[in-house]
């Protein structure tokens, strides 16, 4: 992107752009917004990359952190933006000195998976340096405050700004009377991501395959952890009933989307989880744990089904549900395409314009017993 | 839901010669519960009748005209509600041989009263007022449900007993002297509405709530005294606590979701669409979770917002909709629309009330959308413990106990309101402490509106008034009880306040408002889980509703759907409290004055004006007098 003279400067910090995962993914869906938020609050968006060699409209450093502390610094120097938005809590500390240079309207955008546990002092300092904590969902911003000590009225919802990534099939729905019920998975197989509760869908199906349920189950994504759930496939006696893909095209994956009934996915620790919004995009119920982000974006019985426990006889108890009702899963289906105008890029937008073009925050500590009525609501515009 | 009516001869005189005429008064009074039809039973001799005007939500077809016959033409029904177990109750009638003409419920309760006589009413689910005449037997049966959602008034006038769902439709029999009765003025000062007994009209009851009266026609009563009415109750919320099987935790957040569920999901039956009243608390939330996890119509919401943002909650309102998928219309009220509204809110209220005015708004906006029908959050935080009189009302209970104890305890206590500096919540204190307190007291303290005192000298009293809550036999010492509070809650505020000016303010605008919080189901689920939400308030409900919404920051502290009447009396709405005090008043004008300056001084609650001033307002709307005071009648007597 240009840099204009008259416009003033929204410096964004980013740990990758491009790639694979949910943390890229919700970065370039958060530059499109910001970009139109930009449009509306006359503000120019720079935008730097710490591990992406290159990206479009701003500026990459190849994991090359000293460069990318001196050009963020330098740049911050030379022209003092407006406002920033960090968009990883390992690069917290530069919220210090942008304060330092006197930026007041520091914005730091939190993943839950990364705040959940308590950080070191600095990282902390630096948080409560920002004037805002942008979360991804109810639960980053739970974790925000009960981890980090930061006060409910300094945190903010930041919707995710959803655009389906694959490309459209027709879907379908029937009765089932000539065929079993598909069910599909998406997730990285990594042993570092054992909770995303590929292992509880297996025995799920195991369990309501003896109870005489007709299923078939896909499993699309790889990682180190693969070999372990095709072994625990043969355990379970399921080699004829599922099929583990690996990583797909996004040709094949939309494919696999459109003609499956269900899409499943038990993750304890999902901050958002946007493969249940890529499922929902092709009128998909959904089955999912209650846990983590997750119940921002698939409402119980609405959409989908959750379940209290990650154990096979809870997600399978929800699956043979489905599988038994036709019309449960049509009214979920049709639920779940129009639950997301929740996730519109227009949404994001106007929640990004909101952020920016409001005050900074006073600082402060909050203490659970103490909730000050006005938590939950947009943030108090107090002049800072 | 429709307006009943009914005029039955007491004595054996000739009775009225214009029953027709005094009926269809009555009926056209209340034609705003129910525009869709109107039917009148005259009986074969003439000297008396039922009324009815009828808002069709289930059957809309002839077959539900009111009132009904029975097959053989000789039992009339005249009725007012909803039941939820109809269909059930419809098979068991027909295994025992009744036939069925329509689909509706009426003619369940007409048979089920050929079936079970009085044994009806505690078979029935749902928010009922009805009047069965027994031409045969020559009897009338009048009944109301459980919690008494649905109004039922009568008086005795000469030889003729009346009954309606409304205290203005009894007026316009002609057969009610237009005087107010003074203690139900003085209750609805101290409490913000009028006792469920009596009624702002001397000689006018309430049927209570859970509750049916026989009466036959053929009993020689001369007198204006409704006593001669033989109430007796089919059942108790206390007798329920007594009963109750508690749930074990372990399988309390199933069960409550699971009771929760059926219990709305019975409440959405309707041949027409089902709305809800939407805002940002626990319980209307809850609400538009259960109601879309039982059905893939469309829902619409409806919620009122205000640009004071403390009030607020249109925003999270409409957030809920969003995630629920419903169908949300949204409206913003303001002091100009209330201050031009103000004649046609009270023109709706049946009986004053210091409440009802968001009621109003809230209904208004639903049946301009289209709605006949909306569910309403009504009745949780009485059954699971959501308001705060539920740890306040047992301390102050302690409290008033101890320094009723002390020489001139109260007397100090009562000096503690007149001194300035003293917080608010003290002062009130002070000035409800009586001697010997009762555990009715520290309630009527907690919830009380004005003084004993203030109101005396409003009424230009020369003695002290009492401050009894008469409806409610409690024992004293179960008020540490939560139970006892939430019986306290449901029979007094509840029942007078909350239930009544949703009756009213929903009927004016010809819209029913369910409560499924107060199904019989929900409300076995109550009394079975006391022991939880007595330690965290609305526990089970909490527990259900769980599972439907983000894992997040803890709910807000409980705000309650409440219009800004603080500053709008402060500001746009201040012509009102002026109005008043220029006005003939029906209040001591030096009294008014020393009210008026403790609010703008913040030594009075803005309810404490409001008062008076819907008092004045529904007394000349009504052309009702305000009656001499008690000693003035009997001496004159």
């Amino acid at each position: 992107m240009t840099e204009s003279p008259r416009r003033r400067a929204v410096d964004v910090l980013l740990p990758q752009v491009g790639g694979l995962g949910g943390i890229p993914q919700y970065n370039r869906q958060l530059l499109k917004a910001l970009g139109l938020a930009c449009d509306e609050l006359d503000l120019e968006p720079r935008v730097f990359s710490l591990n992406d060699a290159n990206v479009t409209g701003g500026r990459g450093f190849g994991r090359d952190k000293g460069r990318f502390v001196s050009a963020v610094v330098g740049g911050a120097v030379a022209r003092r933006p407006h406002s920033v938005i960090i968009g990883h809590v390992n690069l917290a500390p530069l919220a210090l000195v942008y304060r330092l240079l006197g930026v007041r309207r520091v914005y730091l955008l939190a993943h839950l998976i990364e705040i959940e546990r308590k950080l070191g002092v600095v990282s902390r300092l630096a948080i409560r340096l920002c004037s805002s904590v942008l979360c991804i969902s109810d639960a980053t911003r739970l974790a925000v405050v009960t981890h980090q000590g930061v006060r409910p009225e300094r945190t903010r919802l930041l919707q995710y700004a959803f655009e389906p990534s694959a490309p459209r099939t027709a879907s379908e729905f029937g009765d089932l009377v000539d065929r079993p019920l598909r069910l599909l998975s998406v997730a990285r197989m990594e042993s570092s991501e054992g909770y995303k509760g590929i292992d509880t869908t297996l025995e799920a199906v195991a369990l309501l395959k003896a109870s005489g349920v007709d299923l078939e189950y896909t499993v699309v994504g790889d990682g180190d952890d693969r070999r372990r759930l095709g072994r625990l496939c043969v355990n379970l006696g399921l080699q004829d009933s599922v099929r583990f893909l690996g990583a797909v095209s996004y040709e094949v994956l939309g494919r696999e989307y459109g003609s499956c009934d269900v899409f499943v996915l038990p993750s304890s620790r999902e901050g958002l989880g946007i493969v249940y919004l890529e499922a929902m995009s092709y009128g998909k119920p959904v089955v999912a744990l209650h846990a983590g982000g997750v119940a921002d974006v698939v409402v119980h019985e609405t959409n989908g089904l959750l379940v209290s426990e990650q154990t096979a006889e809870a997600v399978g108890a929800a699956i043979g549900r489905l599988a038994k009702d036709a019309s449960l899963r049509a009214r979920l289906g049709e639920r779940a395409t129009a639950g997301l105008a929740r996730f519109s890029l227009a949404a994001s937008t106007v929640s990004l314009r909101d952020a920016l073009g409001g005050c900074a925050v006073r600082r402060g500590r909050w203490r659970a017993s103490n909730v000050p009525p006005e938590h939950g609501c947009p943030i108090p515009e107090v002049a800072g | 839901m429709c307006g009943i009516a009914g005029i039955l001869p007491l004595g054996e005189s000739a009775g009225l010669s214009d029953v027709r005429e005094r009926l269809g008064a009555m009926v056209r009074a209340m034609r705003h519960r129910g525009p869709d039809d109107t039917g009148m039973y005259i009986a074969p001799d003439g000297r008396g009748g039922l009324g009815n005007t009828r808002l069709a939500i289930r059957d809309l077809s002839p077959a539900g005209h009111m009132p009904m016959a029975s097959a053989d033409g000789r039992t009339w029904i005249t009725y007012n509600g909803e039941i939820y177990n109809a269909a059930e109750l419809r098979g068991e009638l027909e295994r025992l041989g009744f036939a069925f003409r329509s689909t509706g419920d009426t003619e369940v309760i007409l048979n089920g009263y050929l079936a079970w006589g009085v044994e009806l009413p505690i078979r029935l689910n749902g928010i009922f007022a009805f009047a069965v005449w027994d031409e045969t037997a020559r009897t009338l049966l009048l009944s109301r449900d459980r919690f008494g959602v649905k109004p039922l008034y009568y008086a005795s006038a000469g030889n003729d007993l009346v009954f309606a769902s409304e205290v203005r439709a009894l007026l316009a029999s002609g057969l009610i002297p237009r005087v107010a009765d003074r203690q139900a003025v003085e209750h609805y000062l101290m409490f913000g509405s009028c006792p469920s007994g009596r009624t702002i009209i001397a000689g006018v009851s309430g049927l209570p709530r859970a509750s049916y009266a026989s009466v036959a026609a053929a009993a020689d009563v001369s007198r204006h005294d409704s006593a001669d009415v033989d109430v007796k109750e089919y059942w108790s919320q206390a007798g329920e606590f007594a009963g109750a099987d508690p749930i074990p935790d372990s399988e309390l957040e199933e069960r409550a979701r699971e009771t929760f569920k059926v219990a709305v999901h019975s409440q959405m039956a309707s041949d027409v669409p089902v709305g809800l009243f939407l805002s940002d608390g626990t319980d209307s939330t809850a609400l538009a979770a259960f109601m879309r996890a039982t059905t893939g119509s469309d829902i619409r919401s409806v919620t009122v917002g205000f640009d004071e943002a403390r009030f607020d909650e249109s925003d999270r309102s409409r957030s809920t909709a969003d995630r629920f998928c419903l169908d949300h219309a949204e409206r913003r009220i303001g002091p100009a629309e209330v201050l031009d509204s103000l004649p046609e809110v009270i023109a709706a209220m049946d009986q004053p009330t210091i409440d009802g005015v968001n009621t109003y708004f809230v209904s208004q906006t639903a049946a301009q959308s289209g709605l006949k029908v909306a569910l309403a959050g009504l009745g949780a935080d009485e059954l699971f413990g959501g308001y705060r009189t539920f740890a306040d009302v047992p301390r102050v209970d302690r409290l008033m106990r101890q320094v009723s104890a002390l020489p001139f305890g109260p007397e100090g206590g009562r000096a503690l309101a007149d001194i300035p500096g003293v917080p608010y919540r003290w002062r009130k204190l002070g000035a409800w402490l009586t001697e010997g307190a009762s555990g009715t007291d520290a309630y009527a303290a907690v919830r009380g509106v004005l003084s004993p005192r203030r109101v005396a000298s409003l009424l230009g009293e020369p003695k002290a008034i009492s401050a009894s809550l008469d409806s409610v036999e409690l024992n004293g010492s179960l008020i540490g009880n939560a139970a006892a509070v939430s019986l306290l809650e449901s029979s007094i505020y509840m029942h007078n306040q909350l239930l009544r000016d949703t009756d009213c303010m929903a009927m004016a605008h010809s819209l029913e408002v369910r409560v499924p919080y107060l199904d019989a189901s929900t409300s076995r689920l109550a009394v079975a889980t006391v022991g939880a939400w007595s330690q965290s308030a609305k526990a089970p409900l909490k527990l259900a509703r769980s599972i439907y919404f983000p894992i997040g920051l803890p709910d807000k502290p409980k705000q309650g759907f409440t219009f800004p009447f603080d500053p709008w009396l402060r500001g746009p709405l201040r012509p009102l409290v002026q109005q008043l005090t220029a006005a003939d008043v029906v209040v001591s004008r030096s009294a008014w004055v020393s009210l008026v300056n403790d609010f703008d001084h913040g030594r009075a609650h803005w309810s404490h004006v409001w008062a008076p001033i819907v008092l004045d307002r529904w007394l000349r709307e009504n052309d009702v007098s305000l009656g001499p005071r008690a000693e003035l009648a009997s001496a004159a007597a």
